[in-house]
């Protein structure tokens, strides 16, 4: 496959490059033309179609970032896939169980979390691959010294671009206290009384659970750390660029 | 020209640099409630075009100075400032003058290490003399390493050519002259400890990237081939910026996996691996205050749980008696009440505490006196090594500042062998020896 050198972000100029990019994600983001061929009900073949687009979306991040990114992108993919499948469920079962429509129900909801599972492992790599195909840094050295009227329109969504691509910096970060501090990464160091329970079980459930919470919240804190500072930053380049020139 | 202000707390030189620029940012290290209402108070009194600055800054932790994903294009960014254009030997040039080489500024900023990140900050901001009429600096001698002080004498001397004023904040002890006092732990070191390090093979790779941008595959081989030796506790690592410490006690502390040979430390008797304090420990709480990070990470270890506050609360109390000896910190709030946001002095407390509960092999600590003033160092490092050694654990510490540290008896040297390998030489002195 080294035949094969491809490189999405350095397509220029940077419009080419978001017009390949949107008509690859077309079927996430308008329906078209995966629409065509599903049932509005949920079948077998909507999960193939969906798989078959996956799979194109995977080989597409294969050729442009190699193997291992890719891995990097399903493993979060599936993780984000399976805990809303598995949850969603169980709370759409409770839902319908109180309202006694739950034998009707039982195979709708089966198709329709594993058809959000399906979409989930091709939507997250895919919005992966768009955020780091566009370069903050490409964006900001381009805006021009002389007051535009699309400075400030440009300056903001640099910000909001970097602040987006700093969350992956800090799941790495993220990742490397965590196996500090968790070296088997899905069970607590500290799990004596874990071990010792019978109900071991929930009780991994329950840390579980935490651990997911600890997470969202330490990457919302950790992301949202470093947007006064680029702020700041983006200060510097206003005051340079408009004031001082 | 240069003003200089020296503080005893980290908490000080926060306050002094809030009140010089009007820039009070969120901190995560406040825990998470407080955090998101000062994030939320920031964001709702940000007015771009109301306030005035006439500073630039290089913050306590330069890392938040640092906001494009790699090294050349914080120098393409702030040249293109001044200039209108960013040529890309330009920009190589400014890095290598600065210590910088093109290999290391190839990588993501992200994979540099703190040295290096500081030697980032002043190509970056030396740019800037040219526009900004004031830099503040915050700090330096806590990233660099002695034989880089050179390059901040260069980063003043092109803001001092441009005639623009550079505010020097450091902490207590910092110094660029080189009159270093030592610290003074030993004399209430308790308990004697030993410890052997073994390693054989030992080599790491990290994988050259394609997107977006391709870099190098980058090798550390440490020498020699078999190593076992053993030192007294406390330890000391000393090495170049970048040269590799943190990977080495990364792999010590099963972060990372080495891609060849293995590692491990040896104390009372058991063979294992260390846990580490990283420099930047803050990321280390996981955004949450210590009550709550406690109670998550010893949930289901009730024992180890009621060991962790036991050490904690003896590390405090022992560190303020020490503190009551010394008249000027006294009247310092170094440990605050557990209604208020915690110092960061008491978050390496807690993390410490934590460890030491975990009974680990060995405590590691990256570069411990990070926003410490020295005199407070003193007493954090006797009570931490005190309190170490009362469970058997050896400490093992990675700093720059080798002068500090002139007391410890056993020193791990990291020297360059060539480029993709590092030696590991050692020196042990005998307490008599250091007597005389």
């Amino acid at each position: 496959m080294s035949i094969i050198k491809t490189n999405i972000s350095e397509v220029k100029p940077w419009w080419l490059r978001l017009i390949i990019l949107v008509i690859i994600g077309l079927p996430p983001i308008t329906g078209w033309p995966i629409n065509e061929f599903t049932a509005p009900t949920g079948t077998l073949n909507n999960l193939l179609i969906w798989g078959l687009y996956s799979c194109f979306i995977w080989l597409f991040i294969w050729i442009n970032m190699g193997g291992k990114d890719l891995l990097k992108f399903l493993s979060l993919a599936f993780f984000l896939a399976i805990m809303t499948a598995f949850f969603g469920a169980i709370f759409r079962y409770i839902h319908l169980a109180f309202s006694n429509e739950i034998a009707n129900n039982v195979e709708k909801i089966s198709y329709k979390m594993m058809n959000i599972f399906v979409i989930m492992i091709a939507v997250i790599p895919y919005a992966l691959l768009f955020i780091s195909s566009f370069s903050a840094t490409g964006l900001v050295s381009r805006i021009s010294f002389k007051k535009s009227k699309f400075f400030i329109l440009r300056l903001h969504i640099a910000t909001a671009l970097r602040v987006i691509q700093h969350v992956g910096e800090v799941t790495n970060k993220l990742l490397d206290v965590w196996q500090e501090e968790n070296p088997k990464y899905i069970l607590p160091r500290h799990r004596n009384e874990m071990e010792l329970s019978n109900l071991r079980i929930i009780n991994w459930f329950v840390w579980f659970y935490y651990a997911v919470l600890t997470w969202c919240f330490a990457l919302i804190t950790h992301s949202f750390e470093v947007i006064p500072y680029i702020t700041e930053e983006m200060r510097i380049i206003k005051n340079n660029r408009i004031l001082k020139s | 020209m240069i003003e200089s202000k020296s503080f005893v707390t980290f908490e000080d030189l926060t306050e002094h640099l809030i009140v010089r620029t009007h820039f009070n940012p969120p901190r995560v290290m406040s825990g998470r409630k407080i955090f998101f209402s000062s994030f939320s108070q920031w964001f709702l009194n940000f007015d771009d075009d109301k306030v005035e600055r006439d500073w630039c800054c290089i913050y306590p932790d330069p890392t938040l100075s640092i906001v494009y994903p790699y090294p050349i294009d914080e120098i393409a960014i702030a040249l293109s400032n001044s200039k209108n254009n960013n040529n890309h030997s330009d920009c190589l040039t400014l890095l290598r003058e600065f210590g910088l080489s093109e290999e290391v500024v190839s990588r993501p900023s992200q994979t540099l290490s703190g040295g290096e990140i500081m030697l980032l900050n002043l190509a970056k901001y030396s740019i800037l003399s040219e526009k900004e009429e004031r830099i503040i600096v915050c700090t330096p001698t806590q990233w660099l390493n002695k034989s880089n002080y050179h390059l901040l004498d260069k980063f003043f001397s092109y803001w001092n050519n441009n005639g623009n004023t550079i505010e020097l904040l450091t902490l207590e002890g910092e110094n660029l002259e080189g009159n270093i006092r030592p610290l003074d732990f030993l004399k209430n070191l308790k308990i004697r400890l030993k410890w052997t390090l073994n390693f054989s093979n030992l080599k790491i790779e990290f994988p050259k990237q394609s997107f977006p941008r391709p870099t190098n595959t980058k090798t550390i081989k440490y020498l020699p081939q078999n190593f076992s030796f053993e030192m007294e506790s406390p330890t000391l690592i000393v090495g170049d910026n970048g040269i590799g410490k943190s990977v080495f006690v990364k792999m010590l502390s099963t972060i990372l996996e080495p891609t060849d040979g293995y590692i491990s430390a040896i104390s009372a008797g058991k063979s294992g691996s260390g846990r580490l304090i990283f420099q930047n420990n803050v990321i280390q709480l996981f955004g949450e205050n210590i009550t709550q990070h406690f109670k998550r990470v010893f949930k289901y270890d009730e024992d180890k749980y009621l060991k962790a506050n036991t050490v904690f609360q003896k590390m405090i109390k022992d560190f303020q008696d020490l503190v009551l000896e010394d008249e000027n910190l006294r009247k310092k709030a170094l440990i605050m009440s557990e209604d208020k946001p915690p110092t960061i002095l008491q978050i390496k407390f807690a993390l410490i505490a934590e460890r030491i509960a975990s009974e680990t092999s060995i405590l590691i600590l990256d570069e411990p006196e990070w926003l410490l003033s020295q005199t407070v160092t003193e007493m954090f490092i006797t009570t931490v090594i005190n309190n170490s050694h009362n469970y058997n654990i050896p400490v093992l510490i990675i700093s720059h500042l080798e002068e500090w540290y002139s007391s410890v008896k056993s020193f791990l040297y990291f020297e360059y062998y060539s480029d993709t390998e590092v030696i590991v030489r050692t020196k042990n002195l005998s307490y008599e020896h250091n007597k005389n």
